[in-house]
């Protein structure tokens, strides 16, 4: 059977878009860290006031969401959570921790425990590419003094990130 | 901390540490930029200034442009003077067409790839998508080109997507100039639709229309010394480089329409009341609150308005590089005066145009944020060279610049007071995200407006510098801006971005850069900020940035020229620090791995060996088995039989024996007087001698900033240079001298040079605690999280999805 174009699709949101920004640029920023003296990977994603403003008008349906109100700040931390994966041999399913606002951005934490460091984890960055045709998230993995960086687009789905012998 | 006592005299210390460090890749980091940068030739000279053979072309424009409101379209005849000041003859000349870029099969959109679902990992056609193929299936955009004419000979030309070829019957001479007529028109996009930096903006409400008209015209590509013609496509990202002209524009829209547009006005009695006139003049004389020209109620009530027949509104700018208006029966327009310190240009009409659905925000801050842009910028450049400087809310959000002329985002939203009523409030972060994208377009007025730079080669040299001028203007409009926590700075801002894997150097062309935002807007902003406040000081580094800037005012610079010029007014040499910020992609982590303590010793055995005793007493525990048989009273052989002690037992190792007197004797006696007499001054003030030890983790060269505390409780600083570094820029040893004792040590206590991991930054160590623990610390923000997610993942979502479905 032949299929259209968009086959077997589903649409995450009505999406208008805004204007050709020269200026702000659809980024979005996320550190993944070991923290070795807990044991845990904590998870920071940095997200852009205003486009995470958009995206709950988007997915909630709300009208005027205000950041400053712990529920919505909840939901921007779900909104983040939904598309963002990481997984590894050894690493815990992932936890919400919350958000808070920090000037022009949100900050959403997740973390999980870790029983060993794999090799290599898989990850998924997909925040507000469904609004954004621009959007671009850029995901960095901090371990025992080694970074490795993987930058999503409209294109990229899911990244594996070899992080070898740098997890000693 | 390590406890000794130094036996050689102080003017050995040197030599120690210089032993400690030897020389490692010492070229690398602090190598002189040479071959990196081109060769100075007589259009840019060694000094980063114009040279004696600079040229620049030139592009006067005349242009009758016609509004169509009714089909949403705007015609044009358009007549360029283009003067040809290159020592190069010319067969051909380019024009950009930048509204082809919005035709469905311009190079962008065939150039596009199908964007992916954000939760599943199939691919997807989003409403936004098929909304702007739905407008360029209904509407085709992109010029038509009516005629290209020199008097009334047709030249021939060729479109490339954006460019347009038009070739010249014979080649323009150095010094010549031609002037050729060129008529179009093209159907104008819905920004909402399309995603444009210009367009028409729909209100339903009130069926009324906002046009903004920007890249709007053929426009001359620029033609220069280092890159000859700069017709690199317009793929939507690399803005732009342009030639400076005079212009004489007339707008023809309909006859209630108010415009705004580059340049002065120069028909007021024929398109403005009598009142407004009068409300202009009085904000001629007003420079502490803007005055309307349109009251918000002139403006509700135009808005219900539709007077039949067409006005024209003339303008004209002088020495500009490009040409935008809006037009619309929605304005409000405020306006005052802005004063400064320059007998050219006195004074600037600062305005403001915005339709209601912007409102109480803009009439608040739009016209004052634009005043406050231009007295910052001014004193790191030069005076503001133009007669007006506009602000123009064109969207909801986001920015752009054009001269005299900005088109600026956020309106306020409406708030639901109770069941039956709302009301339009702002938050504080639609505030000052107005307030700071007006001022990061204004100042684009600056850079590249007048400072003329490319940016669709080198992108940092706008944005990089007119985003650092912003940060420091945001910061003189109030404190805290921005900011609701300590760690807001653009310093710690950076770090994340530059401690990934995948960056490219800020002098990357503008089409290969990743991670734009960062790598062209954030970097350089904190750079420049860590050169300002810590590397070259704000007097040096302030006359050096306002020198570069008055140097290529009105004229073309390149990053070499920026580079060149920092070094040559402040007598600093710079080469280390852009071959770190700006060729590299290392980040900032120094680590303060270790510090020892010293005092010179006298070298006197009847002196030192008694303090030796008692230091090894304090760092040497007595074996345990030792005391706790003490303890025990029990008592061991040689006590119990006292006739065994012999000298070892009355005395240990620090007791001085007369080989120890007579090498002390000789050593004095081998002592130069003056070595003797600073020896003496040394045991005799007592000094200590610390040496402290620092390991470049992040790579890129750092200045050392400290912060120390002494064991009295009182506190000091000293600031050690980049410099360090220059012998080895992995591992250095700095020797600090004190009167006093320290007891703790803080690198970057101001948290001045990005470094990225403040926990190896302490002596003696600290636990810094991460972000997320911070978070998790607060129990009751914690808690009520907690609940407010296990609740809201008991909902269920309500999203608006595009329902598709296999096709047959």
């Amino acid at each position: 059977m032949q299929r259209r174009a968009f086959v077997g699709t589903t649409l995450a949101a009505l999406a208008l878009p805004l204007p050709a920004l020269s200026h702000r640029l659809r980024y979005g920023l996320t550190s993944v860290v070991w923290n070795a003296r807990t044991d845990v990977l904590e998870i920071t994603h940095r997200l852009h006031v205003h486009d995470v403003l958009r995206a709950l008008v988007e997915h909630y349906d709300l009208r005027n969401p205000d950041l400053t109100d712990v529920r919505t700040l909840a939901q921007a931390t779900l909104y983040t959570s939904k598309r963002f994966a990481l997984i590894g041999e050894g690493i815990g399913r992932l936890t919400d921790v919350g958000a808070e606002l920090a000037g022009e951005f949100v900050l959403v934490f997740q973390e999980a425990a870790v029983v060993s460091l794999p090799d290599r984890v898989r990850v998924r960055a997909r925040m507000l590419m469904e609004l954004f045709p621009e959007q671009q998230n850029q995901v960095n993995l901090h371990v025992n003094g080694v970074s490795r960086t993987v930058v999503f687009g409209q294109e990229d789905l899911e990244r594996g990130v070899e992080l070898g012998s740098s997890l000693g | 901390m390590q406890k000794a006592l130094l036996f050689i005299a102080l003017v050995l210390v040197a030599g120690l540490v210089a032993a400690e460090q030897p020389v490692v890749d010492a070229a690398g980091k602090f190598r002189q930029l040479g071959t990196l940068l081109p060769t100075p030739n007589v259009y840019r000279n060694a000094a980063g200034a114009p040279g004696h053979g600079y040229w620049q072309q030139r592009a006067d424009y005349k242009i009758d442009v016609r509004l169509d409101e009714r089909q949403r379209r705007v015609s044009a005849s358009e007549t360029i003077t283009y003067t040809n000041e290159s020592p190069d003859a010319l067969s051909y000349l380019w024009l950009q067409l930048d509204q082809n870029r919005f035709n469905a099969n311009s190079l962008e959109r065939r150039s596009e790839a199908a964007q992916q679902n954000s939760e599943t990992e199939d691919s997807t056609y989003s409403f936004s998508r098929m909304r702007r193929d739905h407008a360029a299936a209904d509407t085709e955009y992109g010029y038509t080109i009516e005629s290209v004419k020199r008097g009334n000979r047709k030249l021939p030309y060729t479109i490339v997507d954006t460019m347009m070829r038009i070739d010249l019957a014979e080649p323009l001479a150095p010094g010549s100039e031609i002037v050729f007529s060129v008529d179009w028109s093209f159907n104008v996009t819905e920004q909402a639709a399309v995603n444009s930096r210009g367009g028409y903006e729909y209100f339903p409400e009130t069926d009324t229309y906002l046009y903004y008209l920007a890249q709007w015209f053929p426009r001359l590509v620029a033609y220069t010394d280092y890159t000859a013609w700069q017709h690199k496509q317009f793929l939507g990202r690399g803005e732009f480089t342009l030639e400076f002209g005079d212009y004489e524009v007339a707008i023809t829209v309909p006859a209630d329409h108010v415009v705004s547009a580059t340049g002065e006005l120069m028909n007021a009695e024929a398109v403005l009341s009598d009142v407004q006139r009068q409300r202009l003049a009085r904000a001629m004389q007003e420079q502490r609150q803007p005055v309307f020209i349109v009251t918000p109620d002139e403006a509700k009530a135009n808005e219900q308005r539709r007077e039949r027949g067409n006005k024209t509104w003339r303008f004209t700018a002088t020495n500009v590089r490009d040409f935008a208006f809006a037009s619309s029966r929605k304005f409000i327009w405020d306006a005052m005066i802005h004063e400064q310190d320059d007998t050219a240009n006195p004074v600037v009409l600062v305005m403001s145009f915005y339709p209601t659905e912007a409102q109480p925000i803009w009439s608040r801050y739009s016209t004052h944020a634009v005043a406050h842009t231009m007295a910052v910028y001014s004193r790191f450049s030069f005076p503001y060279p133009y007669p007006t400087s506009q602000s123009v809310n064109t969207w909801k959000g986001g920015g752009m610049e054009y001269p005299m002329i900005t088109f600026n985002g956020y309106r306020p939203e409406l708030t639901e007071v109770n069941e039956d009523d709302e009301q339009l409030t702002y938050s504080r972060s639609i505030k000052q995200s107005l307030i700071g994208v007006i001022i990061h377009e204004v100042g684009h007025n600056y850079f590249p407006m007048v400072v003329n730079s490319d940016e669709r080669q080198w992108t940092w040299m706008d944005e990089g510098l007119n985003s650092f001028l912003q940060y420091v203007a945001e910061r003189e409009w109030e404190e805290n801006f921005h900011e609701y926590e300590e760690s807001q700075s653009v310093l710690d801002h950076v770090i994340e971005y530059m401690l990934s894997e995948k960056q490219v150097p800020i002098m990357t062309q503008s089409d290969s850069i990743l991670q734009f935002g960062p790598n062209a807007y954030t970097k350089p902003t904190a750079a420049l900020m860590v050169l300002r406040e810590t590397v070259m000081g704000r007097e040096l580094f302030d006359f050096a940035f306002r020198e570069y800037a008055r140097r290529w005012m009105f004229k073309r610079p390149t990053p070499a020229d920026f580079f060149r010029t920092l070094e040559d007014a402040s007598a600093v040499d710079l080469d280390w620090f852009w071959r770190g910020w700006f060729y590299g992609t290392d980040h900032v982590d120094v680590a303060l791995t270790r510090v020892r303590e010293f005092q010179v010793s006298s070298q006197d055995p009847d002196i030192e060996f008694a303090e030796n005793r008692k230091q090894a007493q304090r760092e040497m525990a007595e074996p345990l088995i030792q005391k706790r048989n003490r303890e025990e009273g029990r008592e061991t052989y040689v006590e119990s039989r006292r006739e065994l002690e012999d000298f070892y037992n009355e005395h240990d190792k620090f007791t001085p024996s007369n080989k120890d007197r007579n090498d002390y004797r000789e050593f004095l006696d081998d002592l130069e007087d003056w070595e003797r007499a600073a020896l003496e001054r040394a045991v005799r003030e007592a000094d200590y001698i610390y040496f402290v030890d620092f390991a470049n983790v992040g790579g890129l060269v750092s200045p050392l900033p400290l912060a120390i505390t002494y064991a009295d409780g009182s506190t000091g600083s000293y600031d050690i240079p980049a410099e360090i570094w220059r012998r080895n820029p992995d591992n250095v040893t700095k020797a600090l001298v004190s009167d006093k004792r320290i007891t703790a040590i803080e690198l970057d206590p101001l948290q001045q040079t990005a470094d990225a991991d403040r926990s190896n930054n302490y002596f003696p160590q600290r636990i810094v605690p991460s972000r997320l623990e911070l978070y998790k610390r607060d129990e009751e923000t914690r808690d009520l999280m907690a609940d407010m997610l296990a609740e809201l993942k008991a909902e269920k979502d309500d999203k608006k999805a595009l329902p598709l479905k296999p096709g047959n």
